[in-house]
């Protein structure tokens, strides 16, 4: 065991920064560098709705309000719990808040990765490993230990005894510290709601006033129960207090720091040499054990592995579920239901243009859209009775030039049915001095302003209104209760899908940047 | 019990308890010995820059979605549990800040939706995790020093006392002082770090072949741009001891080291930016290493040291309490753990009472440290706060339920609403 320790120390200097698991998690930042443009730029436009502002890519988008929602607007809970080491799902319930991590698995105390299973054939007499006869059988045993793959850390090495069985449903090893400390806590415990509840007690019968002696009327009161009622109360305040000397007893005794001489030099000097200052743990892995915080690896024991949660999250005004992931069997994370933004609101982003303060300029803003139906939208100026919101940290610009008609935007089916995306009867028809380009589900769409500013950011701010098209399905419909009498009554009916238009207006400021 | 003051808040699981310290906090449920994590109190601005969690500098939004951020990380990371299940106990110092109050209570209840949220001070908790001991002085060092003399689980208000200058913060300041005079400092390029190298058998080979190239770059401009404060957590951690009496004596009179008088040894320590693209080797004298922990000894800008604080408070207490406070000190904090810390203080205590400003006061005084036993100093507060919520010590009406904090709530009154502390002496009273 002491043979292994600088092999440890310098592991453990290497994995460090993944091994303490909560720190990391809770402190990684993510440069900006490493960020795809679209979300590095996210604050050059956004979209507004009410309260809720803020660039597509963070937001959400309820299906059922049909608004705009931000994290204020969405209630985050736990769906699922995951062990990453045996894929083991548990759900909220059951994990006991006694026992975090999962049953099974185990963390290495050195590097944190997921211990193994092995299984070793040991004699219990003195019989030769290659001897086969049946009596030298019946001496051995099957016993099991566990084992870092990534260090050379074992339960044998540190000097754990090994598990004579191995199940499946229950490990053989439990790691948890001494229950001593467990003891005091509940034996503290107790004597404090004993105390808590004299005092209670006390309290009632202080505040109750001695009442003068009325002749009343016994008889009304026992029709009601008033009689039992007040007998009751007297009873729980006067409940039988319990008893504070025999919970005392069982406290643990205060101790006092008796030996308060101070350090020899000697002593002192040995405390603060390199050597021993090497062994002590780093602090990111003391506090992975906030119970104990031990100052070396010598009495480091495997953790439960923590499990990992699945998030659910929900509209806070419907109550309907946004968000839900989901596992597949490769490890790779899809969602059942996503209603990030960017899939249920069409993208808005400017091209880079060129700006010249008091010059007309134009320049190109494409639309995509996410729908798997055509849309039409329609641009507006925003009304003049608006303040200037507090997102804006620039100038507005001049005579802002919108496209006049509603644009129609392809569905991305287009995709798949070959469509030219020009040329076809609607879109050749259109008045098409503002269209720059299209290029499938994309539309390039020239807007003209005037900047005012070379020092600050000029912004540009219009509505837009578009179709949002909701498909009811009969399949999805087939549990309301019109679909019910269909059934009952004979041969459910194929139902007609119908499809539900609303016109969605939001608010789009964009930042155009500063101007020559 | 159940039938006399039935439960005000459906919660059966047991609720969360939260210590916000100025360094690291601690989290976890009632009932347990120890809290579950021990977490660095830094949050995540909204442009992704880390700030500690009790920085005043930020604006209240940024703060706000701050605070949203890390609970919420605190709830389904580390806790793993829904927040709108259980109550949550909140451990706030005294002397803290009452914006970060407010933040925390409109966080937790508009945010996370939790049901009730109780403020707790840790001076009436700290006592209870150890053992029927109500009266007595907490030496609380944190981040800063809190003196709170406790008599019959409620403090003495008139005579506690606060420490700004001795601490975690005071020693930072102190290292920062006393850095320049002669450790020196080297830095160097990680190659790890580097990401532009597209192939990855370039990257591996180049980090196998060298692991770091030496930047050229002065000392005093290097120790501007390292980070004190991680530099000190780790010298707490792994290195700090505080010296004897004796030796601090012959530190102050400028004695050299030699035979009779042993130095401290010269220490390497190595640091990477939290990034990872540079790393830092930092060599420190064994004179900067044994002057660091002075900081508590010496007079500071009020002529003040932590054992004269600590007996003029007891100077501050009823004359009936001044034995008991000697006699039960308890000394809490992550910086109680350094070595040879409460014997130092032990000694100084008993040199400073024979000086002239004590002599009369304190006639053959004993002084008796309570010891936590095994019990890590830094969670005395949580772990007692934890016991008091499993036995149901707090009354209902201390904890503040999200219903009332909707109904009468406005941004305009939040602070009179705020129950300040609730004390558990004998006659448990709210204080408003």
């Amino acid at each position: 065991m002491k043979s292994d320790f600088p092999l440890f120390l310098e592991l453990r200097k290497q994995i460090s920064p993944c091994s303490s698991q909560v720190l990391v998690k809770m402190s990684t930042t993510i440069p900006t560098a490493f960020l795809p443009p679209f979300l590095a730029q996210g604050d050059k436009v956004i979209y507004s709705d009410g309260d809720v502002h803020g660039s597509v890519f963070w937001l959400h988008f309820c299906r059922h309000c049909k608004q705009l929602r931000n994290r204020n607007g969405i209630q985050e809970e736990i769906e699922v719990l995951r062990c990453t080491s045996c894929s083991e799902t548990f759900t909220h319930s059951e994990t006991s808040e006694k026992e975090h991590g999962c049953p099974q698995c185990f963390e290495c105390p050195v590097c944190s990765q997921a211990l193994i299973v092995r299984s070793s054939i040991v004699s219990s007499g003195e019989v030769a490993p290659e001897d086969l006869s049946a009596e030298a059988k019946a001496l051995q045993e099957k016993k099991f230990h566990l084992v870092c793959r990534t260090c050379r850390w074992s339960t044998r090495s540190a000097g754990i005894p090994d598990a004579t069985k191995q199940s499946s449903v229950v490990s053989p090893w439990n790691f948890k510290p001494s229950s001593s400390t467990h003891a005091d806590v509940l034996a503290l415990a107790d004597y404090y709601r004993g105390q808590s509840i004299t005092d209670r007690a006390s309290m009632i019968s202080k505040n109750q006033k001695p009442k003068k002696y009325r002749p009343g009327y016994p008889f009304i009161a026992d029709k009601y129960k008033l009689v039992s009622v007040a007998q009751k109360r007297i009873s729980a305040a006067s409940a039988a207090p319990p008893d504070m000397v025999v919970l005392q007893a069982r406290l643990p005794n205060v101790g006092y720091l008796d030996n308060l001489t101070e350090c020899s030099d000697e002593k002192l000097l040995r405390s603060v040499s390199v050597e021993e200052a090497q062994k002590r743990l780093t602090l990111d892995k003391r506090l992975c054990y906030p119970g104990e915080q031990p100052l070396t690896a010598e009495k480091l024991l495997p953790r439960n592995k923590p499990l990992v949660v699945k998030k659910l999250s929900r509209c806070k005004a419907c109550q309907h579920v946004m968000t839900k992931t989901d596992f597949a069997a490769a490890h790779t994370v899809k969602f059942k239901i996503n209603s990030s933004a960017p899939l249920l609101v069409p993208t808005i982003k400017p091209c880079k243009p060129s700006l010249t303060v008091g010059k007309s300029c134009t320049f190109v803003v494409t639309v995509k859209n996410p729908f798997v139906n055509d849309i039409q939208m329609s641009f507006s100026p925003v009304p003049e009775a608006e303040v200037m919101p507090s997102w804006i940290n620039g100038v507005a610009v001049q005579n802002v030039e919108l496209p006049s008609t509603p644009v129609t935007i392809l569905s991305r089916l287009c995709v798949a049915d070959e469509k030219p995306s020009e040329g076809t009867g609607a879109l050749a028809r259109e008045e098409s001095s503002f269209v720059a380009f299209r290029k499938l589900y994309t539309v390039g769409l020239k807007f003209t302003c005037t900047p005012v500013s070379k020092e600050m950011d000029n912004w540009v701010s219009f509505m837009i209104t578009y179709d949002y098209q909701e498909v009811q399905n009969t399949l999805f419909t087939s549990a309301s209760g019109t679909d019910l009498t269909n059934s009952s009554s004979g041969e459910p009916k194929p139902k007609e899908p119908q499809i539900q238009t609303t016109w969605i207006t939001l608010r789009v400021d964009m930042n155009l940047g500063k101007a020559v | 019990m159940a039938a006399a003051t039935p439960p005000r808040f459906a919660v059966q699981r047991s609720p969360v308890i939260l210590e916000m310290g100025s360094k690291f906090i601690k989290v976890g449920f009632a009932g347990d010995p120890s809290p579950l994590a021990i977490i660095p109190s830094v949050g995540k601005l909204p442009g992704g820059k880390l700030v500690s969690l009790m920085n005043e500098s930020i604006t209240p939004a940024e703060r706000l979605e701050m605070f949203t951020m890390f609970l919420s990380d605190v709830y389904f990371k580390v806790l793993q549990t829904n927040a709108k299940d259980r109550k949550i106990f909140v451990l706030l110092n005294l002397f803290d800040t009452h914006s970060l109050q407010k933040t925390l209570m409109s966080v937790l209840i508009t945010a996370l939706e939790v049901p009730a949220v109780c403020f707790v001070s840790p001076h009436m908790t700290i006592f209870p995790s150890i053992g029927p001991l109500h009266t007595g002085l907490i030496v609380d060092i944190g981040s800063v020093t809190r003196l709170i003399p406790v008599s019959h689980n409620s403090s003495i208000v008139g005579a506690w006392d606060l420490l700004p200058g001795m601490g975690f913060a005071g020693l930072v300041k102190h290292f920062k002082d006393i850095l320049p005079n002669g450790s020196q400092v080297t830095s160097a390029k990680l190659q790890a770090g580097d990401d532009h190298s597209d192939n990855f058998e370039d990257s591996l080979n180049s980090s196998l072949r060298s692991e770091a190239t030496p930047e050229s770059s002065r000392s005093e401009d290097l120790i501007q741009e390292l980070n004190v404060s991680d530099v000190c957590l780790e010298l707490i951690n792994r290195w700090l001891a505080c010296t004897t009496f004796s030796r601090s004596k012959r530190l102050l009179a400028g004695e050299k080291y030699g035979p009779d008088f042993p130095p401290f040894p010269d220490i390497p320590l190595r640091f990477n930016t939290v990034d990872g693209t540079k790393s830092y080797e930092l060599c420190l004298t064994g004179r900067q290493l044994e002057e660091t922990m002075e900081v508590f000894f010496q007079p500071n800008i009020d002529g003040e040291t932590l054992p004269s604080a600590i007996l003029k408070v007891i100077l501050k207490c009823p004359i009936d309490l001044r034995r008991a406070m000697m006699e039960n000190i308890i000394v809490v904090g992550g910086m109680a753990a350094v070595k040879n810390f409460i014997p130092r203080i032990n000694s100084e205590l008993y040199a400073m009472v024979k000086e002239a400003e004590f002599a009369e006061k304190f006639q053959n005084p004993t002084f008796r440290f309570v010891s936590t036993g095994k019990v890590p100093p830094n969670i005395v507060a949580w772990r007692g706060c934890s016991i008091l919520v499993h036995a149901d010590y707090f009354p209902d009406n201390a904890s503040f339920s999200r219903d009332d904090y909707l109904l009468r709530a406005s941004p305009h009154n939040v602070s009179n609403l705020l129950k300040e502390w609730c004390y558990v002496g004998k006659d448990r009273r709210i204080s408003r």
